[in-house]
C-alpha cells in the first residue's frame, strides 16, 4: 500500500479537503469532547420516554424532597431525589433537556433563515437594499432581547411555541451580521462573476452559487447560537415567563428549586451544572468545527 | 470627520426612531392590553371601559404619536400601578443599574485585559490554554445561576457578604461579579487576538530589536494599537449590561430599573414597560455612536 502511495503523482497524494479535516478532528480535543458530551445529551434527549425512570409529571407526595443518592439517606429509586411535588428530579431533567434543546434547535433555525436572507440580499445587492439590510440590523441589536421577550410573553401569556418564536425573530443577528460581510467579500469572485455573465438570475446566483459557500460559517453560528439560547431560554424559565409549568425546562427547574435553596440545594444546583456543562460543550464543540473546517493555514 | 459624524448620527436618529416604533407597537399588538389590564373575568364592558380610559380605543398611530409628543417633553406618562410618574420612578432607580454595570464592566475589563495580554504573549501555552478555558467557562455559566451559587456560598454558608439589597457597597460585590462573568470571555478574546496580531507586526519587532524593556513595549506600543477594538466592545457591551440587569437584578432584589422593569411587567405597567424599554435601546444606540466617535479619533483609517 504504501508504496502504491509513494510512486503515485504529488495531486494524488494532496489530500482532499474532506481528508484533512477528518485529520484534524481527530486530534482536536475541544472537539472530541465537546462533540461526545453535545451527542450524549442530544440522544437523552430524544429516548426520553423510554430511559426516564418517571414520568415528568409524576408526583408521589410520600416521597417529597427525597436526598439524592450520594446524600445519607438518598437510595437509587430517586437518584437525584425529587422536588418539593415529589417529583423526581433525574426524569425531570431528563425531559427538560427535550424541551430546553428543542427550544434552542428551532429558534436558532428560524433566527438562522431570517439572518442569512437578510445578510446575503445585503451583502449581494449593495447600495439602498444593503442600506436597509443595515438599518434593521441596527434596529434589532438596539432591542433589549430580555426584557421584550418577557414583555411580549406576559402580554401573550406563555407557551412553548411563543417562546421559540420570540427568541427565532430576537436572534437572528449575528447570522446577517456575518452573511453580509462574507457575500460582500464573495460577489466579486470568479465563480460568481462566471455564473453572472452565464445569465444566472440573482436569486440563483445568492442560493446556489453563495449561500453554499456560507454553510460551514452558518453551521458554526448555529451551533454557538443554541448555546447561548439555552441560556437564554433558562433566564426566562428561571424568571417565570419562559416555558410555563409544570412542563419541566432546566431554567423552569431551576426556579422551582429556588425557594428551596438553603434547605435542600441539590434541586437548584444539578440543573444549573447541566446548563453549564452543555452550554460549555456546545461551545468547544462549535470552536472545534471552525477550526476545523477553516480554510488550510488558518486553523 | 464632521461629515463622519454628522452621517453617524443621523443613523442612529433612524435607528432610534424605529426602535421606539417597534417597541411601541410590540407592546400593543402582541395581546389585548386592556383585557390584560382589566384582569381574569371582566366583561366586555369592563374591557371597554378599560381600554377608553387609557386612551387604548384611539387608533394606534395616534396612541404613538401621543406618547412621543410626551417623551420629548420629557413626560414618560404615570404607572398603572403606584401613579408615581414614570420618570420620577426611573430618576430614582437609574443609579444602582448604572452603577452595577459599572462595576461589573470595570472588574470584566481587570480581568480579561491583562489575562489577555498575557495570553497573547505566549500563544498555544498552558497559560494561554487556562485562560481560553476560563472564557470558555465565563461564556457557559448562565448569570442567574451564578448568582444564586454566589448567595448560597458567601452569603449563606460563609455570611461574610449580603445577599440582596443595594444600598451599600457591599451589597453590589455579589452581583458585580455575577455580570461581570459574563462580559469577560469576549473582552479576553479579543484582546487576546489582537495582542497576536500586533506582536507579530514590523514596528513591535523594530521596537524589541532597539532594546525596549519588553513590559514598556507589551503595555506601552503593543496594547495601546491592540486595545482599539476592546474600546468599541466594551461600549456595547455595557449596553448590554443595561439590558441584562432585569435578571441579576431580580435575583439580588435590587431596586434598579432592571427590577422595576420586570416588576412592571408582572403588573402589566405598560407606560413603565416602554419607558424602560426605549431608554435601554436608546442607551445602547447613544454607546455604540460614541464607540464609534472614540474609535474614528484613534485610528484615523476609519473616518475615510
Amino acid at each position: 500500500m504504501t508504496a502504491v502511495l509513494d510512486t503515485a503523482p504529488a495531486a494524488v497524494l494532496a489530500p482532499t479537503p474532506r481528508r484533512v479535516m477528518l485529520r484534524r478532528a481527530r486530534s482536536h480535543v475541544g472537539l472530541l469532547v465537546g462533540g461526545a458530551v453535545v451527542l450524549f445529551v442530544l440522544l437523552v434527549a430524544l429516548l426520553a420516554p423510554w430511559i426516564a425512570p418517571y414520568g415528568p409529571y409524576q408526583q408521589d407526595l410520600l416521597k417529597r424532597l427525597a436526598d439524592p443518592v450520594w446524600a445519607a439517606g438518598g437510595s437509587w429509586a430517586h437518584p437525584l431525589g425529587t422536588d418539593a411535588l415529589g417529583r423526581d428530579l433525574l426524569s425531570r431533567m431528563i425531559w427538560g433537556a427535550r424541551i430546553s434543546l428543542t427550544i434552542a434547535i428551532v429558534a436558532s433555525v428560524i433566527a438562522a433563515t431570517i439572518g442569512t436572507l437578510i445578510g446575503l440580499v445585503g451583502g449581494y445587492f449593495g447600495g439602498r437594499v444593503d442600506a436597509v439590510a443595515t438599518w434593521l440590523i441596527n434596529v434589532k441589536l438596539a432591542l433589549p432581547i430580555i426584557l421584550i421577550a418577557l414583555a411580549v410573553i406576559a402580554i401573550v401569556s406563555p407557551s412553548v411555541t411563543l417562546l421559540v418564536l420570540i427568541l427565532g425573530f430576537l436572534t437572528w443577528d449575528r447570522y446577517a451580521l456575518v452573511t453580509r460581510s462574507l457575500t460582500q467579500q464573495m460577489k466579486h469572485r470568479e465563480f460568481v462573476l462566471a455564473a453572472e455573465a452565464a445569465g444566472a438570475s440573482s436569486l440563483y446566483v445568492m442560493l446556489r452559487e453563495i449561500l453554499p459557500n456560507l454553510r460551514d460559517q452558518i453551521i458554526v453560528l448555529v451551533t454557538l447560537e443554541v448555546a447561548i439560547l439555552i441560556l437564554i431560554e433558562a433566564a426566562l424559565s428561571f424568571l417565570g415567563l419562559g416555558v410555563p409549568p409544570p412542563i419541566p425546562s432546566w431554567g423552569s427547574i431551576i426556579a422551582d428549586g429556588r425557594g428551596l435553596m438553603f434547605y435542600k440545594p441539590f434541586l437548584m444546583v444539578v440543573p444549573g451544572l447541566a446548563i453549564f456543562v452543555l452550554v460549555t460543550a456546545i461551545n468547544l464543540f462549535g470552536d472545534g468545527i471552525r477550526d476545523v473546517t477553516a480554510p488550510e493555514g488558518r486553523a | 470627520m464632521r461629515r463622519f459624524i454628522l452621517r453617524r448620527l443621523l443613523v442612529s436618529l433612524l435607528v432610534i426612531l424605529t426602535v421606539s416604533v417597534v417597541g411601541f407597537s410590540l407592546l400593543r399588538l402582541s395581546g389585548n392590553l386592556a383585557a390584560v389590564l382589566a384582569g381574569e373575568g371582566a366583561t366586555p364592558a369592563d374591557i371597554a371601559k378599560v381600554a377608553h380610559e387609557y386612551g387604548l380605543d384611539q387608533p394606534l398611530y395616534l396612541q404613538y404619536v401621543d406618547w412621543v409628543l410626551g417623551l420629548l417633553r420629557g413626560d414618560l406618562g404615570k404607572s398603572l400601578f403606584s401613579g408615581d410618574s414614570v420618570a420620577h420612578l426611573i430618576a430614582t432607580r437609574i443609579g444602582v443599574t448604572l452603577t452595577l454595570a459599572t462595576f461589573s464592566l470595570v472588574l470584566g475589563l481587570v480581568i480579561a485585559i491583562p489575562l489577555g495580554v498575557v495570553a497573547a504573549t505566549r500563544p498555544n501555552s498552558w497559560l494561554d490554554r487556562g485562560a481560553l478555558m476560563l472564557a470558555v467557562f465565563g461564556q457557559a455559566i448562565p448569570g442567574f445561576w451564578f448568582g444564586l451559587i454566589l448567595i448560597y456560598v458567601f452569603g449563606i454558608m460563609l455570611k461574610w457578604l449580603p445577599i440582596s439589597g443595594a444600598d451599600n457597597w457591599r451589597e453590589f460585590v455579589l452581583p458585580t461579579i455575577a455580570l461581570g462573568v459574563s462580559i469577560m470571555p469576549s473582552i479576553m478574546r479579543l484582546t487576546r487576538a489582537g495582542m497576536i496580531e500586533v506582536l507579530s507586526s514590523d514596528y513591535i519587532r523594530a521596537a524589541r530589536a532597539a532594546g525596549l524593556a519588553p513590559l514598556s513595549i507589551l503595555f506601552k506600543h503593543a496594547l495601546r494599537n491592540a486595545i482599539l477594538p476592546v474600546v468599541s466592545v466594551a461600549a456595547v457591551q455595557f449596553g448590554l449590561l443595561l439590558g441584562g440587569s432585569v435578571i441579576i437584578e431580580s435575583v439580588f432584589a435590587m431596586n434598579g430599573i432592571g427590577l422595576l422593569a420586570y416588576q412592571a411587567i408582572g403588573n402589566a405597567d405598560f407606560p413603565v414597560v416602554q419607558a424602560i424599554l426605549i431608554f435601554v435601546s436608546v442607551g445602547y444606540v447613544v454607546l455604540t455612536f460614541l464607540a464609534e466617535l472614540i474609535n474614528a479619533r484613534l485610528d484615523p483609517r476609519i473616518r475615510l
